[in-house]
């Protein structure tokens, strides 16, 4: 909280995130479903790594598409 | 000299009166010591001053000064900490489970041991502070209201280890002290009069030997073993917890809780040897430590040898059976990987070279129990390497996979820490009686006694 209100969504980056050319880094607050953070946890490129051993991390990579389009590459 | 089979080996030999068992037992106490010990004194002090340098460098410079990395995160200083803390079991084990089990081979032995788990578990307290980053906020393992608002972390392993550490020193040093007090009491009776009299009398905290005391001792005594019985089995369990409770492939076993305690018990049970054989030679201890201390010591070496050894089989078997490849890759590259040499160095000290203690004439050999006991405390101190660094050289992410290698600041701190035990040991040696003699004597008794029984029932 800052001066007694909640922060809003996606007001607060992180340093990295910040200086961050691609902007590759992304933060912000899971439970509001509206953030960018959620919406890129829902993207069906996320995964979590090395989930199987029960770890439940809280961040998500999101997978590098290797075979693009041969127009674009 | 082997044995002779239809007659057993005493346990006490020679003169053995009360007289000359307190003259015996505390001659080094009342005289000069020799050049020996001062050399030796001199070099443990001399690696006590390398120990001071090399924690100095790393409270002052941090863990960079060690050879941890990403991804081995603990090498050396939890190597030590859990080499240290298992030698201190067989203390614990000799004093208070031999003694529950009205084992009485153990009552000259057993300070001695008591002695070297203090000092154990005093070294092994250093090493966990020492690897924390910030090791003046060690407090913040201990449960306590803090103005963060933050308890520790109560679902890891680290405040486990506190609470049973702290508990380990407390009771071992209380059980020894009791133990202590009417050798102390004796020594106070028979130094001439000057500072080490009165040393000697204030901390005998005016033991008279009346009836009550006796009684009340007894009851002390046997409270006190029966406390550290249980911290035998918890306190290593739960160092094997450190590693047992996480995923990484060749920790997350549910052997190491046993494989750790019978670990610890071998490895503990060789640095008694290792410093009993020298010590018994030297302080002219032979009429009562006895060969056949020496024969029932190298039994137990040899059964936890055992244990052990099926640990490893274990291990590897399981790993196989799993079809887990992670796990299967694990164990192979403790087999074949980098660390090889390490691993089948360990085979060899732990499994191969104490199957000589099957052999009742080798048991009685003085010199070769003490090789076997120097090759099992290499071995230990080599396997706790291989289960410490090996798995997490290579563990589940092949981008992770790194080696390690100590820097002068590990080896410096590991034989720093050699001479630091050393220097408590020899200070113990010198100033207060190693074998208990009241223990002594009223072992003699209880012989003289069980003989006068079985002459008796033969007429």
């Amino acid at each position: 909280r800052v001066q007694n209100e909640p922060i809003r969504t996606d007001e607060l980056q992180t340093a990295c995130q910040q200086v961050c050319p691609t902007e590759a880094i992304v933060f912000g607050d899971l439970h509001d479903a509206s953030a960018e953070v959620t919406r890129l946890h829902r993207d069906p490129r996320a995964y979590a790594l090395l989930h199987e051993l029960g770890t439940r991390p809280r961040t998500r990579h999101l997978v590098r598409i290797t075979n693009p389009n041969p127009e674009l590459a | 000299m082997p044995p002779s089979p239809l007659e057993p080996v005493p346990l006490q030999r020679g003169d053995v009166s009360d007289a000359a068992l307190s003259r015996s037992l505390l001659a080094f106490q009342f005289s000069r010591p020799g050049r020996a010990w001062w050399a030796l004194f001199g070099l443990a002090c001399a690696g006590v001053g390398l120990f001071a340098l090399c924690v100095a460098l790393t409270l002052e410079y941090g863990i960079g000064m060690w050879g941890n990395n990403i991804p081995v995160a603990w090498a050396f200083g939890i190597i030590n900490f859990v080499w240290w803390i298992g030698i201190g079991h067989a203390g614990t084990l000799i004093s208070a489970i031999l003694l529950l089990f009205q084992q009485r081979w153990r009552s000259s032995i057993n300070r001695f041991a008591e002695a070297m788990t203090l000092f154990a578990v005093m070294n092994a307290g250093l090493f966990p502070l020492l690897h924390l980053g910030r090791p003046w906020l060690f407090y913040y393992l201990v449960p306590y209201p803090s103005t963060l608002h933050v308890w520790p972390q109560f679902r890891s392993a680290l405040p486990w280890d506190m609470a049973a550490i702290a508990t380990y020193f407390t009771v071992s040093l209380m059980f020894w002290y009791l133990g202590l007090l009417p050798d102390l009491a004796t020594a106070r009776d028979m130094a001439k009069p000057g500072l080490a009299q009165k040393l000697y009398a204030l901390s005998a905290l005016g033991w008279r030997g009346s009836a009550r005391h006796w009684k009340n001792f007894r009851t002390g005594y046997l409270l006190l073993a029966g406390l550290a019985t249980p911290l035998v089995l918890s306190v290593h369990s739960i160092v094997s917890f450190d590693f047992a409770i996480s995923v990484l492939p060749g920790w997350h076993s549910t052997i190491f809780p046993p494989y750790f305690v019978a670990g610890a018990i071998f490895s503990g049970f060789a640095m008694v040897l290792t410093l009993m054989i020298p010590a018994r030679a030297v302080l002219g201890f032979e009429h009562v430590i006895t060969e056949r201390h020496i024969d029932n010591m190298a039994k137990v070496l040899l059964a936890t040898s055992l244990m052990v050894t099926y640990g490893y089989i274990q291990e590897h078997f399981f790993a196989w059976y799993s079809a887990n490849p992670f796990e299967m890759a694990a164990y192979e590259t403790r087999r074949t990987g980098p660390y090889a040499a390490l691993f089948w160095i360990q085979i060899v000290c732990n499994c191969v070279v104490p199957q000589l203690m099957w052999s009742g004439r080798l048991r009685t050999t003085t010199w070769v129990v003490w090789l076997v006991s120097l090759a099992v405390n290499v071995g230990m101190w080599v396997e706790r390497f291989n289960i410490i660094v090996v798995p997490l050289s290579q563990d589940f992410l092949p981008s992770s996979w790194g080696l390690y290698l100590p820097t002068w600041v590990d080896l410096g701190l590991f034989a720093g820490s050699l001479c630091f035990f050393a220097f408590w040991f020899l200070l113990f040696l010198k100033l207060v009686p190693p074998v208990a003699i009241h223990e002594s004597k009223e072992l003699r008794v209880q012989l003289e006694a069980a003989a006068a029984q079985r002459t008796g029932g033969a007429r």
